[in-house]
């Protein structure tokens, strides 16, 4: 612990270097599955690590070094999330709908996430969608312990939660999944 | 018994299993090094602990000065009248002829 406060302390680029690839591909994936779109993951991840360069001083060493990060990004995300939902509502005011198919121009695309087994890039892309309507909370449970493996203890503590509440969260996210399944379930 | 329906939502919601971690591109490490040569200066964070005991210390420095300046006036008012009863002064500005 005393290790990572000396080296993240007055973060010089090398340091920096030295986290990024470290954490890069943890960050990378979380953001991923939050905002669902490659290109937006790209700039969110690199605004994550100029995040940490910049408040470097903040980390009080109290927390691991992953959980410290972890709650950056999914703040970045987060914010980023309702800045586009804020952008939606703007765009349904000004009934921006294409011109052929009568649906919103930013309206959420299918998302393919590349580490997906083929067999399974159709139904991923549907539970994609069904994460994408989740409550926040519900949404930080299930990204954390399903896509990036997390234990219930590490979600806890990067959520500032309880270990119960965890697994509630867990618990209403699936039920809320299976529940916008149905809706989306063609016979 | 399961419904179809309910074997197709198993199958969706165990559709991240296998699941590999994506790999950023290296070019964004190559974009992150530029921005950080791009910035001026560290921009570092006042806790907002350190600035509310910033504004705290100037209110009771202004505080003490006021009331000090105020006893000091209140004090020479005081000083005065003292005289003027101690003397019998005539604060009348009048003269009176006898």
């Amino acid at each position: 612990m005393r290790y990572f406060c000396n080296v993240v302390f007055n973060m010089s680029s090398e340091e920096l270097e030295h986290i990024y690839f470290q954490y890069n591909k943890r960050v990378y994936n979380t953001v991923l599955s939050y905002v669902q779109n490659i290109e937006d993951a790209e700039e969110i991840t690199q605004d994550v690590f100029l995040e940490v360069y910049r408040s470097s001083e903040n980390f009080k060493g109290e927390s691991s070094l992953s959980t410290w990060i972890y709650r950056i990004a999914i703040n970045k995300c987060l914010d980023f999330i309702k800045y586009k939902n804020r952008k939606k509502r703007f765009a349904v005011i000004s009934q921006l709908f294409d011109a052929q198919s009568g649906e919103l121009v930013h309206d959420k695309a299918d998302f393919f996430h590349p580490g997906v087994k083929i067999e399974n890039k159709e139904k991923s892309a549907i539970l994609f969608k069904a994460i994408h309507k989740l409550p926040k909370n519900q949404k930080n449970a299930f990204i954390l312990s399903q896509l990036e493996g997390l234990s219930y203890a590490e979600i806890s503590e990067v959520m500032q939660n309880s270990i119960p509440s965890v697994e509630s969260l867990l618990f209403r996210a699936k039920q809320n999944l299976r529940k916008q399944l149905g809706k989306w379930y063609k016979e | 018994m399961k419904s179809k329906k309910d074997y197709w939502k198993d199958e969706v919601m165990q559709s991240f299993e296998g699941i590999q971690q994506a790999v950023p591109d290296y070019s964004l490490w190559i974009k992150l090094e530029n921005q950080l040569k791009q910035e001026p200066f560290q921009i570092k964070m006042v806790s907002k602990l350190k600035v509310w005991a910033a504004a705290a210390s100037i209110i009771f420095l202004l505080g003490i000065n006021i009331f000090v300046l105020a006893q000091n006036n209140s004090n020479k008012i005081n000083k005065s009248e003292i005289l003027i009863e101690a003397y019998q002064l005539n604060t009348n500005s009048e003269i009176q002829i006898p």
